[in-house]
């Protein structure tokens, strides 16, 4: 679990008055984020504040405005996608994106693209057995929970510094998000540092050490996610009272 | 009789099917119909012409060096075009309509600098020799063009079966975020696949440039239409529809000729793709609207 970790020295990712734009429509406005090592971060909010483009903009996906994106204190705002998975930053993007059009096995060792040798895909094997049942089907005919694990599991096989969860839970059953979230929770707890994005605040703020709330692009609050939870603001807006 | 027309077949048939490649790699890959591959598969023939009679190389080096000038004329419509509209997020029409221009570029091009009348490729580039196999009896020039079709074929669906490139290329032929994603360099893999086809366009031009004995600046754009009848005829699911489809239009157009007559031919084999819209729009072999590399 995180220890009270000191500044800067281990701050893995720090997000520096980030801008995205689409067009004249300002989606990110000005963010500030940070990330440290053996961290669980949440990123809650309301569906459109910007939190999945905010993911995108640290994954390369969508080029920001202005602003600095630092990995490990180097300055990676115009790193290529692939380049920044390289570097450990890898992400689970919303819907689960997996390829359907390929095999579970094939979409693992996909996962495992940037890591020289032959990947070793026993220990993703052991986490979700359903997966080696299932490594000679097509992923598209997983149902969704399985989908999710496959997309995780691949992700963990780019051997990621940093993990980061567009929505995990989005279209799932009850019952398979508890699993989902034990499954991030034993993640973390073994050491993986994590940004999640939620729209289920509730969850988030259970399973994260902090988090930052966003609303129309911008965060209106921050801080200890258990704090959080009791915070008049988010039981109001999120949690309804 | 039947048996010779069936070698025709095959062997015209393969070097269609070896051009809807190039064309359908793209397709699948980049998302794009790249309607400058017949002025690429036309100036592949001339690239290898002038190797062959300027630099008097062997036909087995003029060969792969023209598929390489193809292949970068190829690199260089995506890195001047393609991606810039990429970049830009043009609709799906822009890049179809800049590849026209650049075709007629092309064709233009060739008329201005080796002449709009057919040339041809030296006589004695391959033995006169007919390989005999029972009753069938193959020139030796045919069984190159097929063997060599063949073998490139057989080598590119390899690639993207059995190699962790072909997966990625798979992965991007689904989804080019979802494969940014997990660190495949997309914009490289694009580039390379753009090179790769049109060095398979410029491999089909010099092959097509042998087999009927002529090379000209208007070769590309009948071929270009035999490459989308071929793709659609065997139903978008990339590779294994190209070939099939090639293979298929190759053997109609021998056997409207054979039976028919030659004025027929394009008749016949575009009539044949109507039906097939109207019947089958998933292809003759395809079995449903799925896509993959």
């Amino acid at each position: 679990m995180s220890a009270p970790p000191p500044p800067a020295a281990q701050c893995l990712l720090q997000v520096d008055h980030l801008r995205v734009a689409y067009g004249h429509v300002e989606a990110v406005r000005d963010i500030c984020l940070e990330v440290r090592t053996g961290e669980m971060v949440a990123l809650v909010g309301a569906n459109g504040a910007g939190k999945s483009t905010t993911l995108m903009t640290l994954s390369g996906l969508v080029r920001p405005r202005s602003g600095k994106i630092l990995w490990e204190g180097q300055d990676i705002t115009h790193w290529s996608p692939h380049q920044r998975v390289i570097g450990g930053l890898v992400q689970v993007a919303e819907g689960r994106a997996i390829l359907k059009t390929l095999t579970v096995l094939e979409n693992l060792q996909l996962g495992a693209f940037t890591q020289p040798g032959t990947p070793n895909i026993t220990p993703i094997f052991e986490r979700f057995p359903i997966l080696r049942q299932r490594a000679h089907q097509l992923a598209g005919n997983l149902s969704g929970g399985e989908q999710q694990m496959l997309a995780l599991g691949r992700a963990l096989l780019s051997q990621p510094k940093l993990l980061m969860l567009d929505e995990p839970s989005m279209g799932l059953a009850p019952l398979v998000v508890r699993d989902i979230f034990a499954i991030l929770r034993e993640i973390h707890e073994q050491g993986m540092t994590i940004l999640l994005v939620e729209q289920n605040v509730r969850q988030a703020l259970r399973l994260a050490d902090r988090a930052y709330v966003m609303e129309t692009g911008t965060f209106s609050l921050s801080g200890p996610a258990r704090e959080l939870v009791d915070d008049p603001r988010v039981i109001a807006a999120y949690l309804g009272g | 009789m039947l048996e010779q027309q069936i070698v025709n077949a095959i062997s015209l048939g393969s070097v269609y099917a070896l051009f809807a490649l190039g064309f359908t790699l793209i397709f699948g890959i980049l998302g794009v119909i790249n309607l400058s591959h017949g002025g690429i598969f036309m100036l592949g023939a001339y690239a290898a012409l002038l190797l062959l009679t300027r630099v008097n190389l062997p036909f087995w080096a003029a060969l792969p060096l023209a598929m390489i000038g193809a292949g970068l004329l190829g690199l260089a419509i995506d890195a001047l075009i393609l991606k810039v509209l990429r970049k830009r997020g043009a609709p799906h029409l822009m890049p179809m309509i800049a590849t026209i221009g650049a075709a007629i570029l092309m064709t233009s091009l060739a008329q201005g600098l080796f002449g709009s009348e057919t040339r041809r490729f030296p006589i004695d580039l391959f033995d006169q020799e007919n390989l005999t196999f029972g009753s069938i009896s193959i020139p030796l020039l045919q069984a190159s063009i097929t063997g060599l079709s063949v073998v490139l074929m057989v080598l590119m669906i390899w690639i993207l079966r059995r190699t962790r490139l072909g997966q990625a290329l798979r992965a991007i032929a689904e989804s080019p975020r979802a494969a940014a994603l997990l660190g495949i360099p997309v914009e490289r893999l694009f580039h390379l696949t753009s090179f790769v086809a049109a060095a398979l366009g410029g491999a089909a031009g010099i092959l097509i440039g042998l087999s009927f004995d002529a090379i000209s600046p208007f070769m590309g754009q009948p071929m270009l239409h035999k490459g989308i009848a071929a793709i659609i005829l065997g139903g978008l699911e990339a590779v294994r529809a190209a070939v099939l489809g090639g293979l298929f239009l190759g053997a109609t157009e021998v056997f409207a000729v054979t039976f028919l007559s030659s004025e027929y031919r394009d008749a016949l084999s575009f009539g044949l793709l109507f039906l097939v819209l109207l019947w089958r729009p998933q292809g003759l072999f395809g079995a449903a609207a799925t896509r993959s590399a």
